[in-house]
Order: structure tokens, then C-alpha cells, then sequence
């Protein structure tokens, strides 16, 4: 679509996390800048996303674009660390409750010097005002923040928080006091003046009409003049960003995040003009049970051998020709650093074993290879709901494999409809339903392990992805403690014992995780990564501008 | 039921009509018997070519094609009959009241029908469909809500007619109570009319059915002519190699015969009992 | 083709109505002369009338419809984008005040209605962008899309149906009718999509998607190719959807005209047949043709809706459809808005003027 807030977009607005492998392309992160004055780089614009200032921008790629004019404290590279960015320094006291960070000599768009008041500033800017929730990273109340110096500040924390380095200090977009100090409403202001930042773009042009925006670098930026001298962003209909390439009017294509098949792939695997990377669990489709319905539903016994049903290995391969990976039954991907094997109980694909848990647990048939009945006699028959983004042939494919053990399913649509979508899911309104994940709100399957707070704590701050019904205090009890630690290895423990326990609940089923790939024209630029863990508070998309300002995948120009 | 089929003897292009719209029909009725497959049965691998054993391939999910085609035929068919029903019934009811009991009741329904007949109605239905939500009742009520105006309007100018030809005021002066009027009267003289009319009607319920399909709006785990396009137009494989010809143009194909069939018998109807052709030729 | 199977244009109009219902003409009004696509004529202020109520009318439609749907405009934002847990409570109630979706009902609607007034359509939810503005720039793409759609199917259209009516009952007549009829059952989203992928993606004839070469920096005529060419498509099949109705109604009119007595004069005088043809037959049976062309509005938006949606035409076809698909309240409605107040607009236009042209109102 030219002007494609479509389906993807709501994909990729809600993209979450990745962990970075490379495929292809020259690996090179040394490359000299380009004596002609560094390279443009023309990519996909996803349509309208609002102006590109932190309180109008919209979404995933929204945030991306605002991002070029307005930096953070800090920013990941392709190791996923947090570099100073804005700051030249950030530490963090013992007991984890105080975060100090020394600013660089940077300015305004408009001259004006960057200093700590402004990042004082910006925080109560956004805790004290209302936005549209499309904001990544909102900061919350509680938090105390003050200029200690003309460049130095300080956070005091309530209580030690191991996403602030990541979820604030690499997500908040610091915004000149000296021009929002008189906005009261940032979100009806479409001029100029909220464009100034500090970033290493400005925006030359915005065309809503022929979907297209400009950025150029500035050439007195205080990492160095950036090395993509130019960015240009062009609409592409929404299923021919890799056509779009092809025919020379992109530089770099995603494939769709639903995953793609090895026929749209391969003239990129085969010509040498094109590099790929890749992330091996961009996306989620778990499959969601509702608890709060009883019955079956509500029997753990049913559910664990409705996984044992489903032949993911199939799914993988027959909508993906094997790019994707078949999902953990602890949510996260093996790609996740937080990733457990050990004592997280996994479900391969097994008829015979499904048929016979299902009738040790009472749900016989009714007559030979009839459809199956609870003790109390009623059919085993439920609705799966499927919004919009989720494939058709998905759904058919559970459709088939649950009713070749006798569990009949009656799937439900829910197309061009994420309102009922999310509002059946709120209101526990359904039997099954299969989502995408990232799923609203929630980062990617590989981003910072607190996501399962959304899933499965009993009390997730939004009930959107919340596993409907599920309850376990031992759960809500590690997930809260995980949050606290800033001890990796115990976090990993403690986010290891979360896998191994859902597992064994198994109140959500990962079907499967697919691949993102993002195919890109080597000569004109070819550092593109996969952010680990995602950038700002974990974005999976592969437009973590840190490769364009440095033209390097790690650390800083010196 | 005579006159039909001695109609049908006489043109060629009624004939034609009625032999492509029972072709589909008998494709919709005998579908389990015509069709190899289930149509939602994973029969084959992704996206196969045509073969004896798929007669166009299979699709995204390793569903056979031609099942599909086979089967949607009767999502068309109930469009076309529920969807012209519905407008029948609001049309007449409407187009009878207003032409026999004329005065203010006549003026207030012809302006309703004036109003109605002014509305966009495609926008209109992908308004209401996209935001009281899409499903192929839905889709065909609404085609129903809208639709009826042009029918009450045909009902309504023949039933003054009949009543200026005196027939119907002299049954009614001879003791005839209001429905025996109609149904001895008015019926049978409207019955060709309508019949013309409610053949147009079908067609352009079953082409806004898969136009709103098409655009996505109505329930996808239906099998449909429309809804199969939009499936086939909104995966990114139709555009490598030639699935398209075999995945989204027999849809299309089919759905263009359906109604080109539909249209040949309404053409071939309308100028025959059209009562005004005697007066003009 | 038997004779009396010739289809009687009002028969035709149904068909080429396909998917536009608003204009079908009345079939059977015992007062309307045959082969005019009868309008009523009624009184101007009737009409005038008719239009306010019909503007009434959508201006309620497209504020209840929205407010009838199950969940709100909230719950889509909630579930967008954001992958931090901001989705609490209070934001949202925050977030429904910020919108005003919590005042009682009939306040909305009189917020509404004045905001209309005042020209002012709201905040798109979702850009975050002033909707007048963004409308104001897609109107110029569709307007742009259906007037050289209108102009090819004028061009397509007229002279054939001159020419098969001239003709009428010889072989190029059959042949050209038989076309047509078979043409207009093709539903337009059908030969589009068929014509995207062939034409665009296979043989790549011609650029996909958008309106003009992104960043180009062409000035004069190279612009104005540029725009011609990303045009080119769409505009065809647009074109040739509507050229069907016209091609029909012409050729009728002009079959009607075929008998009269001043053809007997013109030819017993010894004018020219080409002539005859265009001067005399084909001017005066040009005035049904010219209402069709005014009524045909409501189609080729309709047309703009598929078309823009299938070849990425940067008008508010594809805008409205892609604010449905984000459930951006205020964006689906003030689209819904401009696109039903231009047809009726323009409808009452055609209808105004069509009572000057038409000899038998204009006393």
C-alpha cells in the first residue's frame, strides 16, 4: 500500500526483540568512510506514522524515525550493550538505587547547549502529560531525577529496576526544555519547533502524499559527522518491499515478519549484489487457552496434549519452508539469552501419545474416530479466534491436526478487526485464540525477559496478552523478583524457574517463532545487524540507527 | 413456469443465461459429489502446481484449489438467494404499501426511497462491515438494507398501473379484501417484473459480496470466491512464478460467469415483460 | 440475437451498476420516455430537499455507527505499538478524556456537528496528524484518477456506441456489444487485480504503487509524464469500467435516433454520412450520455475504492481502507465523510443541471 498502515505495520509497530545473526553481506565492520561524502540509503516508509517527534510519532517505525532526530542517554550496538550515547558516562550505585550520568557537549538543532536540566526536564515532561500509549519507554512516576551539575545527572530509584539501563536510559528521547517548557499539549503541535533535537538527522521532508520522508546527517554532530549522509524513505505497497528492492527502488527489504518462504528469498540468496541478515525468532504465534471457561479449557491435562497434537515441525515447514523454529513451552526462544532448556517440559509432535492422554483424562470418543466428548458428555468443540495478522493457513493447519485426535475447533476470523481482537481477549471472551508476538505491548520473544510479566503474572499491568485465567503466586512471586536483580546470573535462574513452571502449566502454547530476514544492496550500504534483545525498549526491527551514524556494526567511531 | 420455458426456447440469450446460472447452481448443490476434496482438507504440499491429482494446485495451506472453487459456489448461491429474498421482501412491502395505499404513506416511502437511492453504497457498506464488524450474514443484511429501494420502486409503479387499469379497484368494489387483491391481482401481473429485477439484484449482491470480500471485509474461514482473492491478492507468493493463474484468476473467473449469467437473463427478461415494450414498439 | 432480446438500456444500467446502486435508473416510471436513464424529475427544491435530508442523514450514520461497535477506538491504541507496559487504567481514562469519549452522548454529537461545522475533521488517532490535512492531500490523487478515468471512458465509450448504433444489428454492432455486455460483468477488482500482477509484477509494464516517482526531481514536462505514467494503469481500467455504461447508453440513444425525420432530410439532402452520424444523430443523442457521465460519479468512487487498493493509488480510496484497517475512528469517518458528501454532492449537481439541459424540464 502506498500508504501502508496495513497489517505489517501493525507488526512491526509491535516488534519487539532479536538476537542478531548474520547471513551473507560482507562482514566488515572497519569500513572506511566514503570519500564521496558517505552513502544514501533509500528504505521502505511505512506510510504516514505521524511526525516524527517523540509525542506524535506512531509505532514501531515511528519510533525509528523520531529516533534520527532526537537521541537517548544510551544506545545499543550489535552486541546488544548499552553504549554511552548522549551520555559519555552512566554507573550505577551498589545498592542499584541511584544511576549517575555525565552528558557530552552536544547542542540543539537550534545552537542551544544540551544540558542537564533538559534531561531532568524531559522526564516530568512525560510523567506529568498524557500520551497516546504508542510511546515506547514511557518513564513512570516515582522516579527522582536532578541536575547535579551543568552535565550530570541523577536518578533515585525506588526500588533497583533491571530494565531502567534499557526499558529509560536507552529508550527516552531527551527533549529541549527551552521550546517544550511552553507546550502543554505536545500532541495537537504539528510545527517545526518539535522537530529540534539532538539527533544526528534533521528532517528535510516530509510528504504524506507521495509517502516520503527525507533525513539528512548533520555534519556537526557530536559522535562525528554520521555516515549515512542521507536517508530516504519511500512507500512500497505492503507486500512488495523485496520487489521493491529487486526493482531498484529500495536499498534494503524486510520480508514480511510472518514469515516467508525460500521461493521470495532466493534471488537475494543468489546474487551476490545482496547481502541478508537474519533473526531467527522474530516473531511468536502462541496459542492462547482461556482458563476462566472451565472444562477442558481449564484442565492441564487437555492442553498438554493438544500440544502434543500439533505438528509444528510441519507448520515450520510447510508455511515457512523451515524458516521459523518450533516454539519453547517456556515462551522464550533458544536465541534468548534468558533461554532455559533444563527442566522446561517440551511437547513434540506425537498422535498416538495425544490420543491416549486425552482418553486417560476422560475425554473418550464418541464411536471409532468420532469426535470426542467430556465426562460430562459434551463435545469437545471450541472456537479459535484469529485476528488479522495471523495466517489463514495457520489456523487449517490446527484445525487439522487437533481434529485428527477428535478435538473439534470452529475458527473465528478476526480480520481488519484488532479492536475485537484485543477486546475479546480482554473481556476473556473467547476459547482459543493464536496471536502474534510481540504482541501489543509486549516486546519480541527474544527481548528482555520481564515480557512474561504480561503473560503470565496474575496481575500484568495490561490484560492484553495476559494468559487468560492463569494464576500461580510462585510465578507472580519470581517475576517480581527478577525484576529487582541486576545480578545476571541470578536473574537467569529465576527466569530459567518462570520457563520451567509455565511449562508445566502450559496456560499459552509458543507454536512457533519465524525468522525475520532484511535483504540489502551491498555496495550502497552494508552494515545492517539484528539489534540483540532490540533497541530502545526493544524494537526488533533491523533500523537501529546506530550502523548509519557510525558505519560500523560495534562500538563508536573514535 | 411455462412461459419460462418456452421463453427460454425462443432466446438465445435467456437460454445462454439460464444454462451458465444452472451450471453454477448444480456446482453449488453437487459440490460434496463434485469437488475431490474437502475444501479445507490439507490434501498436498504448499502450493502445487496443477495436476491430474490437483486440478489447480493447491494453496497457501495445501488445500486443493479447485475443492475450494467448487465449494465457494455455494457461499455465492447463498448470497444470491438470501440476499435477493431479503430485498424482495423489504421491497415489496414497501412498494405495495406505498402504491396501494398512496396520499402521504406513497409520498413518505418514495421519498425514503429517494434518500436511500442517493447513498454511496459500497462506502456505506465497508463503513457499517468495517465497524460493526464483518461476517458473511452481516454482509448479507446489510446488502439487503440497502438494496430494497429500486425493487419498492418497480412494485410501487406497477401496482399504480394496475390501479389505473381498474381491475384492482373493481375486485376491491366487488367485496375482494386487500389480500385477495394481491394475491389475485397484483402477484401474478408483478411476478415478471420482479422476477427481472430480482435476477439484477442477485448479481449485484453476489458482486458487492466478493467486492467486500475482496477488501477483506467478511469472514475469510468461509469459503468464498472473494474471500479466496483476497487471500491469494494478500500473499506475497502470487507474485512468483505462475500461481496466480491457477490460485486467484479462477475465482475471479468464476465469479465473472456467475454473474455474467445472471445479467444475460435479466437482459433477456426485462424487454419482454417489460409492459411499457408493447407501448414502444 | 433475436431483436426484441435487444437489451433496453435500462436493463443495462442495472447491470453496468453493478456494484453502484445509487444511480440505477427506475425501470419501469410509466411516464419516463424509454431510453433516457430516467431520472424523476422532480421540483429543484425537492431535490435540494432530498439532499439535506441525505446529507442529515450520513452526517449521523457516520457518527452512531462508530459508537455501535463493540469495544472503542482505545482498545486499538492499547493494543498498538507500545512495548512497555503503559496500558494501565488510568491511561486509558486519561487517553478517553484526551478524546472527549467520555462525555454523554448527544455532547459528542453537538461536538461533532459544530466541529463540522467549523471545518474541522479531528486528530487522526493513529498519525497523530490534522485529518483535514490529510485528506486535502488524497482528494487531489483520486479527483486526478477519476477525471482521466472518466476521460479515457468518454473516449472509449462515446464514439463506439456512436458507431455501434449507426451500425446497429451489423456485425462490429454484435461484435461491440457483445463485448461490452460480457465487459461490464467483469467486476472491477477482478480484471484490476489480474491486470496488477500481469501487467505490473510480471511484465513490469508499468511502476507499482504511488502516484509519482518518490524524490525525483523532474520539473516540466518530465513531471507531468511521471504522474502520466503512474497513472496510466489505474486509470485504464477505471476508464474502461465506465466507458461500458456509456458505450451502452449511447448506442441506445442513438438507436433511438435512428428512425427520426431529420436523418430522412439529411440523407435526401445528401449530406455526408460521416456527417450524419456525428453532427446530427450522435450530438442529439448525446444528452442521456452526458447525465450518465455526471451520475457515473458514485461508481468511479466506488471504482477509486478497488483500484486505489489494488494498485497503491495515494487517494482516499486507499485512505479510508487503510484507516478500517487500524480502526482510526475519526480518520474512517471524516474519509466516509468527504467521499458520500462529494456523491450526493455532486448528484445534486447533476440532477440541477440535467433539468436545465433536459428540453422537456428546462421550461
Amino acid at each position: 500500500m502506498n500508504h501502508p498502515i496495513g497489517r505489517r505495520t501493525f507488526l512491526k509497530g509491535m516488534a519487539g526483540a532479536a538476537g542478531a545473526v548474520m547471513l551473507g553481506g560482507a562482514c566488515n565492520p572497519g569500513r572506511p568512510p566514503n570519500p564521496e561524502g558517505g552513502p544514501t540509503v533509500r528504505v521502505k516508509s511505512w506510510g504516514d506514522l505521524g511526525y516524527p517527534s517523540p509525542f506524535t510519532y506512531v509505532a514501531g517505525p515511528g519510533y525509528w524515525r523520531m529516533s534520527l532526530l532526537f537521541d537517548t542517554l544510551t544506545w545499543p550496538d550489535s552486541t546488544g550493550q548499552q553504549l554511552p550515547w548522549l551520555a559519555s558516562a552512566y554507573r550505577r550505585s551498589e545498592d542499584g538505587l541511584v544511576w549517575s550520568v555525565d552528558l557530552r557537549e552536544a547542542r540543539w538543532a537550534d545552537g542551544r547547549p544540551v544540558t542537564a536540566d533538559d534531561v531532568a526536564f524531559t522526564y516530568d515532561y512525560y510523567t506529568s502529560h498524557v500520551f497516546t500509549p504508542l510511546l515506547t519507554g514511557v518513564p513512570r512516576p516515582g522516579v527522582d531525577v536532578r541536575a547535579t551539575g551543568e552535565r550530570s545527572v541523577e536518578f533515585r530509584l525506588p526500588q533497583p529496576e533491571a530494565t531502567f539501563l534499557q526499558q529509560t536510559l536507552g529508550t527516552m528521547p531527551i527533549v529541549p526544555r527551552h521550546i517544550f517548557a511552553d507546550i502543554t499539549d505536545p500532541m495537537t503541535v504539528f510545527d517545526e519547533r518539535t522537530f529540534i533535537g539532538c539527533g544526528a538527522y534533521r528532517l528535510e521532508s516530509k510528504n504524506v502524499n507521495a509517502d516520503t520522508e527525507a533525513y539528512v546527517a548533520k555534519s556537526d554532530y557530536y559522535l562525528g559527522r554520521p555516515f549515512v549522509r542521507r536517508i530516504e524513505m519511500v512507500g512500497v505497497p505492503e507486500d512488495d518491499e523485496l520487489a521493491a528492492l529487486r526493482a531498484g527502488v529500495l536499498d534494503g527489504a524486510s520480508a514480511p515478519e510472518e514469515g516467508v518462504r525460500n521461493e521470495a528469498l532466493a534471488p537475494f540468496r543468489d546474487d551476490p549484489e545482496y547481502g541478508m541478515v537474519s533473526n531467527p525468532s522474530g516473531f511468536g504465534f502462541p496459542l492462547f487457552f482461556n482458563l476462566t471457561k472451565g472444562g477442558a479449557l481449564a484442565d492441564v491435562r487437555f492442553r498438554r496434549a493438544c500440544l502434543h497434537a500439533l505438528d509444528r515441525d510441519e507448520m515450520v515447514h510447510r508455511l515457512l519452508t523451515g524458516n521459523g523454529a518450533v516454539g519453547s513451552a517456556g515462551w522464550l526462544p533458544p536465541t534468548n539469552r534468558f533461554y532455559t532448556a533444563e527442566g522446561v517440559r517440551q511437547y513434540p509432535f506425537d498422535r498416538p501419545l495425544a490420543e491416549r492422554m486425552l482418553d486417560d483424562a476422560g475425554y473418550r470418543r464418541t464411536g471409532t474416530g468420532g469426535p470426542r466428548v467430556d465426562r460430562d458428555g459434551r463435545p469437545l468443540r471450541f472456537t479459535l479466534n484469529l485476528p488479522d495478522l495471523v495466517p489463514i493457513a495457520l489456523a487449517e493447519l490446527v484445525v487439522a491436526n487437533l481434529g485428527a485426535v477428535g478435538v473439534q475447533i470452529d475458527v473465528r476470523l478476526e480480520r481488519v478487526d484488532l479492536v475485537r481482537v484485543y477486546g475479546s481477549k480482554l473481556a476473556a471472551n473467547y476459547d482459543m485464540v493464536v496471536q502474534s508476538y510481540p504482541g501489543p505491548a509486549g516486546i519480541g520473544p527474544d527481548g528482555d525477559p520481564d515480557q512474561l510479566r504480561g503473560v503470565y503474572h496474575s496481575d500484568p499491568p495490561s490484560q492484553t496478552h495476559k494468559a487468560t485465567g492463569y494464576s500461580n503466586p510462585e510465578v507472580d512471586r519470581l517475576i517480581d523478583a527478577q525484576l529487582r536483580t541486576y545480578d545476571e546470573e541470578e536473574r537467569k535462574r529465576l527466569v530459567g524457574r518462570i520457563q520451567q513452571i509455565v511449562s508445566e502449566d502450559l496456560p499459552v502454547a509458543m507454536l512457533y517463532y519465524t525468522t525475520f530476514y532484511y535483504a540489502f544492496r551491498k555496495k550502497v550500504f552494508d552494515q545492517w545487524y539484528y539489534t540483540p534483545g532490540g533497541f530502545a525498549s526493544g524494537l526488533s526491527d533491523v533500523y537501529n540507527k546506530h550502523p548509519y551514524i557510525t558505519g560500523r556494526k560495534e562500538g563508536l567511531p573514535t | 413456469m411455462k412461459r419460462l420455458v418456452s421463453a427460454v426456447r425462443r432466446s438465445p440469450l435467456l437460454a445462454t443465461g439460464v444454462g451458465m446460472v444452472a451450471l453454477v447452481v448444480a456446482f453449488g448443490v453437487f459440490a460434496p459429489w463434485i469437488a475431490p476434496y474437502e475444501p479445507k482438507e490439507i490434501s498436498g504440499e504448499v502450493f502445487e502446481s496443477p495436476s491430474w491429482s490437483h486440478l489447480l494446485g493447491t494453496n497457501d495451506s495445501g488445500a486443493d484449489v479447485f475443492s475450494r472453487l467448487v465449494w465457494g459456489t455455494r457461499t455465492t448461491l447463498v448470497v444470491a438467494v438470501s440476499a435477493s429474498a431479503l430485498v424482495l421482501a423489504i421491497g415489496i412491502a414497501f412498494g405495495l404499501t406505498a402504491g396501494l395505499r398512496g396520499g402521504l404513506v406513497d409520498m413518505a416511502v418514495m421519498r425514503l426511497v429517494d434518500v436511500m437511492l442517493g447513498l454511496p453504497v459500497l462506502p456505506l457498506l465497508i463503513f457499517v462491515g468495517a465497524m460493526i464488524g464483518s461476517s458473511l450474514p452481516t454482509s448479507i443484511l446489510m446488502i439487503g438494507l440497502f438494496l430494497w429501494p429500486q425493487t419498492a420502486r418497480i412494485v410501487r409503479s406497477q401496482t399504480l398501473s394496475l390501479r389505473t387499469r381498474g381491475f384492482v379497484g373493481i375486485a376491491r368494489g366487488l367485496g375482494g379484501g386487500p389480500f385477495y387483491v394481491i394475491r389475485r391481482h397484483l402477484v401474478p401481473a408483478l411476478g415478471p417484473v420482479i422476477a427481472a429485477n430480482l435476477v439484477f439484484v442477485a448479481g449485484v449482491a453476489v458482486a458487492i459480496e466478493a467486492g467486500l470480500s475482496f477488501l477483506g471485509l467478511t469472514d475469510p474461514a468461509a469459503v468464498s470466491w472473494g474471500a479466496e482473492m483476497e487471500r491469494a491478492m494478500s500473499n506475497s507468493n502470487i507474485r512468483f512464478g505462475s500461481l496466480w493463474l491457477w490460485w486467484l484468476m479462477p475465482f475471479g473467473l468464476a465469479l465473472t460467469f456467475a454473474i455474467f449469467g445472471l445479467s444475460l437473463i435479466g437482459v433477456a427478461l426485462e424487454p419482454r415483460f417489460n409492459p411499457r415494450e408493447g407501448r414502444a414498439r | 440475437m433475436s431483436r426484441d432480446a435487444d437489451p433496453a438500456p435500462t436493463g443495462a444500467g442495472v447491470t453496468a451498476d453493478v456494484l453502484v446502486l445509487t444511480e440505477v435508473p427506475a425501470a419501469a416510471e410509466p411516464d419516463d420516455v424509454p431510453a433516457l436513464p430516467a431520472r424523476r424529475r422532480r421540483h429543484w427544491w425537492a431535490l435540494v430537499a432530498g439532499y439535506v435530508a441525505t446529507v442529515f442523514i450520513l452526517l449521523t450514520f457516520n457518527f452512531a455507527i462508530p459508537r455501535l461497535m463493540p469495544g472503542d477506538p482505545i482498545d486499538a491504541l492499547m493494543a498498538f505499538g507500545s512495548p512497555t507496559y503503559v496500558q494501565d487504567d488510568e491511561t486509558r481514562a486519561a487517553l478517553a478524556e484526551y478524546y472527549k469519549l467520555d462525555k454523554p452522548l448527544v455532547t459528542q454529537y453537538f461536538g461533532y456537528l459544530s466541529g463540522l461545522a467549523r471545518g474541522d475533521l479531528g486528530v487522526s488517532i493513529f498519525n497523530n496528524t490534522p485529518i483535514r490535512g490529510d485528506l486535502g492531500g488524497k482528494i487531489g490523487w483520486s479527483f486526478l484518477l477519476i477525471v482521466t478515468a472518466t476521460g479515457i471512458s468518454v473516449l472509449i465509450g462515446i464514439p463506439l456506441g456512436v458507431h455501434s448504433g449507426w451500425k446497429r444489428g451489423k456485425r462490429t454492432d454484435r461484435g461491440l456489444l457483445a463485448f461490452f455486455l460480457a465487459y461490464q460483468n467483469l467486476p472491477i477488482f477482478v480484471i484490476g487485480a489480474a491486470a496488477f500482477v500481469l501487467l505490473t509484477f510480471k511484465l513490469g509494464l508499468f511502476p507499482y504503487g504511488g502516484g509519482s516517482t518518490p524524490f525525483n526531481d523532474y520539473t516540466g514536462l518530465d513531471k507531468v509524464l511521471d504522474v502520466a505514467r503512474h497513472l496510466a494503469l489505474p486509470a485504464t481500467m477505471m476508464g474502461l469500467d465506465a466507458a461500458t455504461y456509456q458505450y451502452l447508453v449511447m448506442r441506445s440513444s442513438m438507436v433511438g435516433e435512428l428512425g427520426s425525420d431529420y436523418l430522412l432530410v439529411g440523407r435526401a439532402k445528401g449530406l455526408r454520412e460521416r456527417r450524419l452520424k456525428y453532427r446530427y444523430a450522435g450530438r442529439n443523442a448525446l444528452l442521456p450520455v452526458v447525465s450518465v457521465i455526471g451520475l457515473q460519479f458514485s461508481l468511479a468512487i466506488t471504482s477509486a475504492i478497488f483500484i486505489e487498493r489494488i494498485f497503491s493509488y495515494p487517494g482516499l480510496g486507499n485512505y479510508m481502507f487503510q484507516s478500517v484497517a487500524v480502526r482510526d475512528y475519526p480518520a474512517i469517518q471524516g474519509a466516509f465523510l468527504v467521499l458520500t458528501l462529494t456523491v450526493v454532492t455532486v448528484n445534486l449537481v447533476v440532477d440541477l443541471l440535467y433539468r436545465r439541459l433536459d428540453p422537456r424540464t428546462a421550461a
